[in-house]
């Protein structure tokens, strides 16, 4: 596993070396896309309209997409959360059966509970929460 | 990835023979030298640079910043007081260390001077930082929702037993506040020094001046980054002694990532203020900054680069094999140079119109992240691989704390090798039981977790404070079943 990892590593910097060897030399490169960090070398063409600058990357469309992504993260957090319920559901022999798992597991933590359920927990069944390890 | 070792085990011989408090502060203090030699030489080159005007400054930083210099010159500017307070900080240190040569102090005397002249040397140097905050104090609000995030998933990405949350919070000070301003304090004076250097005789020409600063810029470029991932590195081995933490492919990778974290926020607030007021020139606003920095690729960057980073370092302290710490060297500075180097380039290769909502949402963003792809990918794949590692023993100390103690039982076994299990058994918890109730669960739950770590942690290395901290642990976790703590 050792030298699986180290051979993954050196390639990897072999390869971010030699494309940075390739690319370097080919710098101050003029970008057409608008700028976002320092390696961004804008040229100003002082013969052509606007200095030869294309149109701004709008705080609107940019808060768009800001917005997609922040969506689109809850989305696949709340996704993987319900997956990780229904497996655990799953485990603890489903729906019926997770009060009383849940109230297996409590008791065993000795954990004072403050609030008391609202339903009286179902008969003790045989509990195969622990099955799976 | 089955050898255990104890906290701080990059250097696996000191470590075992040195105590966890003095290694923190012998590492720290030599960073701190090492880092402030650095800078006094930066100063000297920027002292000694061949003048291009006659009424330049004795320093570049000290220069008056015409209004044309662009984002480059602002991004580089620095108030005067902070530069003054820095060599005070570094004379302040100095005769603390001549202090400390001369008396000899021990104990918990000499611990306290160290930390006094760590304090001095590097104390200043968050001014940096700090300034940027306090000058955009607008710009750093609007990005603490993200990157509270990270730092959140950060935490609970970590599964089994985690690291305490004020050594990740400390990780992301480092960053923010030392790696940012080390790597400002520095490019400050190099930019200076080598563009008085490169720029000579070329002042009357503006292609040749302006070609000349972008060299100067890839000079840079490839400074700050060898400084970033020394400090980020330096960051890892301080923090993972100063909490006796041992250190793990997924622990220098949590912490690597959060000491980019802390980076990028500092910068991003830089950035979102100073691009977002150059649109006219570079076609970026303040929005578009913060969709790229602070959004979209929130994960790339020095968080990636880091994470890289404090994986290899983990790598090398579990395997004893300092290969992977300078593999994770050259691939976290490679990545950012090439990084920096490669998204312009391939941004020009484009065919899209700058600043179409197709360029704001697909083309920059994809440009930008593309050469850091292979990076973040790796990360991933890297934790994947440590979580699995770190299941396999989650499973095996806490069977092996079951015939310890009272702490954990045989019925709650299951539920804390199970992060599916803890999640449902705390959500059904707050359903049937109440909020305090969950957080109590939740509670007992990551202190039997940590109990189970420390004290496998302990039967292998056999470090006494490691016992001592299981102790206080079990303490902890009887004493929240019973209530008498909440």
């Amino acid at each position: 596993m050792t030298r699986k990892l180290l051979a993954t590593l050196a390639r990897l910097t072999i390869g971010s070396a030699l494309l940075t060897c390739l690319v370097l030399p080919t710098t101050p490169q003029p970008a057409s896309a608008c700028d976002i960090s320092y390696g961004y070398k804008p040229t100003l063409s002082l013969n052509k309209p606007n200095l030869g600058m294309g149109e701004k990357c709008s705080t609107s469309t940019s808060l768009a997409g800001v917005a997609i992504v922040t969506a689109l993260t809850i989305a696949a957090l709340g996704a993987i959360a319900a997956r990780s319920l229904k497996r655990a559901t799953t485990i603890t022999g489903g729906p019926t059966n997770s009060r009383h798992a849940l109230s297996t597991y409590l008791t065993a933590t000795t954990l004072r509970l403050s609030t008391p359920s609202h339903q009286p927990p179902p008969p003790p069944q045989s509990s195969n929460h622990d099955q799976p390890y | 990835m089955t050898a255990a070792v104890p906290a701080g085990a990059a250097v696996p011989a000191t470590a075992e023979e040195v105590p966890a408090d003095v290694l923190a502060r012998t590492r720290a203090l030599l960073i701190a030298r090492i880092a402030i030699g650095l800078y006094l030489l930066e100063l000297l080159l920027n002292l000694t640079r061949p003048k291009l005007q006659d009424n330049e400054p004795t320093l570049t930083i000290f220069q008056h910043l015409p209004k044309t210099s662009g984002s480059l010159g602002r991004l580089l500017a620095m108030p005067k007081a902070v530069f003054w307070t820095v060599i005070a900080g570094i004379v302040i240190g100095a005769a603390l260390q001549a202090f400390v040569a001369i008396t000899r102090p021990e104990g918990r005397r000499a611990a306290n001077l160290t930390w006094a002249t760590l304090a001095a040397l590097l104390g200043p140097v968050a001014l940096f930082s700090l300034t940027v905050v306090a000058i955009y104090p607008l710009q750093a609000l609007i990005c603490v929702p993200g990157t509270a995030f990270v730092l959140w998933l950060l935490h609970h990405g970590q599964r089994f037993a985690r690291m305490p949350l004020s050594m990740l919070l400390t990780g992301f000070g480092w960053g923010a506040l030392l790696v940012f301003g080390l790597s400002r304090a520095y490019g400050g004076l190099l930019f200076g020094a080598v563009n008085a250097y490169m720029a000579k005789g070329a002042h009357n020409d503006m292609n040749a001046l302006l070609k000349t600063q972008y060299r100067v810029t890839d000079f840079l470029l490839l400074h700050m980054e060898v400084v970033n991932a020394l400090v980020l590195a330096g960051g890892i081995l301080v923090l993972t002694a100063m909490f006796r933490h041992r250190l793990d492919l997924v622990t220098g990778l949590i912490l690597g990532a959060a000491i980019g974290l802390g980076y990028n926020l500092v910068e991003s607030v830089l950035f979102i203020k100073l691009f977002g007021s150059l649109g006219a020139i570079n076609g970026a606003t303040a929005g578009f900054e913060f969709w790229i920095r602070q959004s979209i690729g929130l994960l790339g960057s020095q968080v990636a680069f880091g994470a890289v980073l404090g994986a290899a370092m983990g790598l090398a302290a579990q395997h004893h094999n300092k290969r992977f710490a300078y593999l994770g060297l050259a691939a976290a500075i490679g990545g950012a140079i090439g990084t920096e180097n490669l998204a312009p380039w391939l941004a020009h290769q484009a065919d899209v119109t700058a600043g179409s909502p197709a360029d704001t949402l697909i083309a920059s963003p994809f440009f930008w992240l593309l050469p850091q792809a292979p990076f973040i990918i790796t990360a991933a794949l890297l934790l994947r691989t440590g979580l699995r590692t770190r299941a396999a023993e989650a499973r095996a100390a806490i069977s092996a704390e079951l015939s310890a103690g009272p702490a954990i039982t045989r019925a709650e076994a299951p539920y804390l090798m199970d992060p599916s299990l803890r999640l449902w058994s705390l959500y059904q918890t707050w359903r049937h039981h109440g909020l305090p109730t969950a957080r109590t669960l939740h509670k007992i739950q990551t202190t039997q977790l940590s109990l189970a770590a420390r004290r496998r942690q302990h039967q292998q290395s056999g470090d006494p404070h490691t016992h001592k901290q299981a102790a206080d642990l079990q303490t902890k976790v009887m004493n929240l079943k019973t209530g008498a703590e909440q």
